[in-house]
């Protein structure tokens, strides 16, 4: 699975404790936005955007953050550069608390984001030139008479041939943008870098492209990835460790392949059983019933598992309370929050041996919760 | 939209109350002694100093301040020293002149710019959005004192078609009458505000026009007119009725020196005159009354944006 | 029995470059769908496959752009029609669902009167009856709660109910004909599956023929009878979609199909990515566009466009712009080098 001279993923430790070799650990994070209204815009509710996350990235490792839209995954990749408010929880990158980084004004050397759209991030008026020396001389990371040098060597190392430099980002194609966008990035000399959706809105045949870019930078340069998507065949082929969210919560998190071949959590699996099989003889295509609810409200935390709307295999207890964090068996690392973690009829059906036909979610009946408003297709 | 409307009304108190002390701190800087002005010259220095007992001039500031504030609040304006009656006797009975004026300029301004912007768009680098241009460019580089002349020379004095001045008070002879002594000082009024308008209405119409939502009533077989009407203009319009309001408050002030070139009787015409005149409490009412206005008219186009945006009402 | 036949088509806009060379987005495009029939169009950002349907309904800007051709749909030819004629032929004959419904829904109005617009003012719909018919084509694309949904705006709504949405307003005058530009792009993986099974399901039931536009391979397998690959303005593949997955002929579509990240296969170290970028249309290099990024060029790639010419031993109806080609069984090892 790893290339020659890729260093190993570490396993990371149990989530929130701090080893030396993490770039970044996350306790129990909150992330809340307060609602206003009225004609005096007071504070009437509280939107839990992220409601007690915690999870580590070891030094030199790309650890993805998989969840749709509501999840809180982009919210909490926000956090660890210091654009999400944190509410209360203990976010530290190597090793050191990230307020007072912070307050010392240091987090962009250490922390930087690459977002979904680059056009909207890179100045139109600026040539990428101009924007990735605009960086250099901001953070001093290379003297003024090295800057050009250091430019070219930028952009070899994102794959941008140097007659690029001089453009504008609307004389870029997509996957260029995105590249000059990593490359800004890494002006900086971060130790640790968020990519929220970077391939998302990239054909198909140029998102490998910027997946095996940060696969090499990972392997060349001192750097760790938190790389944040909705879309699970990308994060097999990126993740050395996944985290599943969904409604503010992490359901399932462990080792890439571990949460690929064996999935624990029901999200989990419909989030597989959602990847579109490139085989036109492929089982179970067009025609299937999928009974899928919008995802909670934020500003009204479900109580219980957060996915019971959604979940085929919900009962009373997944009404009830939260679900506790357990480890998975004989998996290291591997962790998941789902009162039916034990459960032998639900642990059958997860199986990703089972093709999406057979898909629980399928078969289940009509599962309209109090939402009050519910996704549905009906069955022909 | 009725809360919008209400937290935005309560953001107009501060500013008229800024208003109200820029207008009296006014009173203070400008140069020049009050008592002299109203005596004349030759005045003793003893009736001076009694005048200016008798008017308050020697009390502090801020209690002079919460004394013409207690005034204003009873309508009181004070008494215009030149006109000899309270300021706002002397401006309620121009304020419908200017009123009529400048509302006037602004409607013709508004319709006749977003028409023309409208149309100048739906044919980008077209003759018709060329023309635009060079007009724009025409009507914002002439100053419209000296445009307002040409006009009198072309259509009163060389035509006589029109009537350049001569108006003395609204109701004097007939509708028609006024309207005849309209149309030259609207026409001046309106040029300048005109081509700003048109100008940002075709940028912002060519905006919204290549927006998907526009492409989706095409697609589904909506004809032009309507896909201008209802998709475009309704979404093009807020940064316009931005624009409109900046302009009708322009026109306002711009009011000053287009009345006086075809002495129209309306607060810019009384404005000039307490200038000259050192008519101070004059001066102080005309600006309050024009700023207030423009802080109204700055409400308004708020509310009508909101109404326009549904999301601006959430935020 | 066919219901849209595209033939010659080439679109050029003028007056985008100083040299005033026309930027031809679409070269010679021709293709036809059957009333029922769906057909996928593929290919990446820019390669002419927007470009196509808007000159099909003739929604270019209305300045610069050259479009010849001929475009037969209901026996008419299209481009021969009245600006007026053409108008009563969107929605009723051609319907579009477009990419991004957020962009695509217009924010100043509620979800009602914008569905009800054209059903009022053209087909002759009371406010009540239009109103009635909303609330079923919403039933219809499974958005619950249809009568409250017509009161609300677009942002109040999630990307895959804004979604459900246009295709609503897309088939709401019963077209013939509906072309989904991209419609699953801007959803969550989750909700993109339901979104497709939704056009597939109404394309059967109500026997419209769909052209479906996407750059991304795994999304029409299961989906379209047949598919077109476009590269550069040029269609250079086409065939029914399982010949055209189980021996993919040109290059190009190989390269397109190696390069869709695949949850059925084991997990590589570098994804197979297509090298380089898609041609600047202002500039296309000469002779067969794909051959910079193309791992089996030759020296006479450059002399000349090849033509679009049915595979002999395969399936009828497979046809590629490739000469040097054989069809190779998917699966084999026909990757390119990885960038």
């Amino acid at each position: 699975m790893n290339a020659a001279g890729a260093s190993p993923p570490a396993t990371p430790g149990p989530p929130g404790t701090h080893t030396d070799s993490d770039a970044v650990t996350v306790a129990d994070l909150r992330v809340h936005f307060p609602i206003r209204t009225g004609v005096l815009r007071r504070v009437t509710g509280t939107a839990h955007a992220v409601d007690g996350v915690s999870f580590t990235v070891p030094a030199r490792s790309i650890v993805t953050i998989v969840g749709e839209s509501g999840s809180g995954k982009t919210t909490t990749g926000r956090a660890l550069v210091g654009l999400s408010p944190i509410a209360s929880g203990r976010v530290s990158v190597h090793g050191r608390a990230l307020e007072e980084i912070r307050r010392e004004g240091s987090l962009p050397r250490l922390a930087q984001i690459v977002h979904q759209d680059p056009y909207a991030s890179l100045n139109p008026r600026m040539t990428i030139r101009a924007m990735i020396r605009e960086v250099i001389s901001v953070h001093r990371t290379t003297p003024r008479e090295k800057a050009g040098e250091r430019v070219a060597e930028l952009l070899a190392q994102v794959g941008l041939r140097t007659e690029l430099a001089d453009r504008y980002p609307h004389e870029l194609s997509g996957g260029q943008r995105q590249r000059a966008a990593i490359a800004r990035a890494l002006a900086v000399e971060p130790r640790f870098i968020v990519c929220d959706e970077i391939v998302s809105a990239l054909d198909v045949s140029i998102q490998g492209q910027i997946v095996n870019l940060l696969k090499d930078l990972r392997r060349d340069q001192d750097v760790s990835f938190l790389f944040i998507s909705h879309d699970m065949s990308v994060v097999r082929h990126i993740s050395d460790h996944v985290i599943v969210m969904y409604g503010g919560l992490i359901m399932e998190s462990g080792p890439c392949d571990e949460v690929f071949s064996a999935p624990r959590h029901p999200y989990t699996h419909a989030l597989l059983a959602a990847v579109p099989v490139p085989d036109p003889r492929a089982p179970g295509r067009p025609g299937e019933v999928r009974t899928r609810a919008e995802p909670p409200d934020p500003a009204d935390p479900l109580p219980g598992c957060r996915f019971q709307r959604s979940c085929p295999f919900a009962t009373e207890v997944c009404r009830e309370g939260p679900p506790p964090p357990t480890t998975a068996a004989g998996a290291a690392g591997h962790t998941l929050a789902c009162h039916h973690a034990g459960t032998p009829g639900v642990r059958a059906a997860l199986s990703p041996k089972n093709p999406p036909p057979t898909n629980p979610s399928t078969e289940a009946p009509a599962t309209e919760g109090p939402s009050p408003s519910p996704e549905r297709t009906t069955a022909p | 939209m009725l809360t919008f409307t209400l937290r935005r009304a309560l953001h107009m108190l501060p500013v008229i109350l800024g208003v109200t002390i820029a207008t009296f701190g006014l009173g203070q800087i400008i140069p020049g002694d009050q008592a002299s002005a109203l005596l004349g010259p030759t005045s003793s220095e003893e009736d001076r100093q009694a005048l200016r007992e008798d008017l308050g001039l020697d009390e502090p500031a801020l209690s002079r301040y919460f004394t013409y504030l207690g005034n204003l609040l009873s309508g009181d304006l004070g008494r215009s020293l030149s006109f000899g009656r309270p300021v706002s006797e002397v401006l309620s009975d121009r304020l419908l002149n200017t009123l009529l004026l400048s509302g006037t300029a602004i409607a013709v301004a508004a319709v006749a710019g977003v028409a023309i912007g409208t149309w100048a768009a739906q044919k980008p680098g077209s003759a018709r959005d060329r023309g635009l241009t060079i007009g724009v460019l025409f009507f914002n580089s002439v100053p419209s004192f000296w445009f307002g002349l040409v006009l009198i020379v072309v259509f009163s004095l060389q035509l006589r078609i029109l009537p350049a001045t001569g108006m003395t008070s609204i109701g004097g002879g007939g509708a028609l009458d006024i309207a005849a002594h309209m149309v030259l000082p609207v026409i001046t009024l309106a040029a300048w505000s005109l081509a700003v308008i048109a100008r940002m209405t075709r940028s912002s119409v060519l905006e919204v026009i290549g927006n998907d939502y526009v492409r989706t009533a095409r697609s589904r077989g909506v004809g032009e007119f309507r896909v201008i009407v209802r998709h475009v203009l309704p979404n093009a319009l807020p940064s316009v009725i931005t624009v409109i309001g900046l302009q009708a408050g322009f026109l306002l002030s711009g009011a000053v020196l287009t009345e006086t070139v075809f002495s129209w009787p309306g607060i810019g015409l009384a404005l000039h005159q307490a200038i000259s005149a050192r008519d101070i409490p004059l001066v102080q009412g005309g600006i309050l009354v024009i700023a207030i206005a423009f802080v109204l008219i700055n409400f308004l186009v708020d509310v009508i944006q909101a109404y326009f945006n549904p999301k601006i009402k959430l935020a | 029995m066919t219901v849209l036949e595209v033939e010659h088509l080439r679109v050029a806009h003028r007056g985008h470059n100083q040299a005033g060379t026309p930027l031809e987005t679409v070269r010679d495009v021709s293709f036809s769908v059957a009333a029922g029939e769906s057909l996928g169009v593929v290919g990446e950002s820019g390669c002419g496959k927007s470009q196509t349907m808007l000159a099909v309904l003739r929604m270019l800007a209305p300045t610069g752009a050259e479009i010849t051709g001929r475009v037969h749909f209901d026996g008419k030819d299209l481009t021969a029609l009245t600006p007026r004629q053409m108008r009563a032929v969107r929605g009723s004959g051609i319907g579009l669902v477009s990419q991004d419904a957020l962009s695509a829904l217009n924010p100043a109005m509620t979800i009602g009167a914008q569905m009800a617009e054209p059903l009022i003012h053209y087909d002759g719909f009371s406010r009540r009856d239009a109103a009635a018919r909303c609330a079923e084509l919403l039933d219809l694309v499974g958005l619950p709660g249809a009568r409250e949904r017509l009161r609300s705006h677009p942002h109040e709504l999630s990307g895959g109910m804004r979604q459900r949405v246009l295709i609503a307003m897309a088939i709401s005058r019963e077209p013939q004909v509906l072309i989904a530009d991209e419609p699953t792009t801007a959803l969550d993986v989750t909700i993109q599956s339901q979104v497709l099974q939704l056009i597939d399901r109404l394309r059967k039931d109500l026997r419209m023929a769909l052209i479906l536009i996407t750059h991304d391979l795994g999304v029409v397998a299961g989906v379209t009878d047949r598919i077109a690959v476009m590269y550069a303005g040029r269609i250079v593949e086409t065939a029914p979609t399982t010949a055209l997955f189980d021996h993919p002929a040109h290059p190009y579509t190989r390269a397109l199909m190696d390069s869709i990240p695949r949850m059925d296969r084991p997990r590589v170290e570098y994804l197979p990515a297509i090298p380089g970028f898609p041609p600047d249309p202002a500039a296309p290099p000469p002779g067969c566009a794909f051959r910079p990024r193309c791992p089996a060029a030759r020296a006479e790639c450059e002399d000349s466009v090849p033509g679009l010419l049915p595979l002999t031993s395969a399936v009828p109806g497979h046809a590629v712009r490739c000469p040097f080609t054989a069809p190779v069984p998917a699966g084999a090892d026909h990757r390119g080098e990885r960038s």
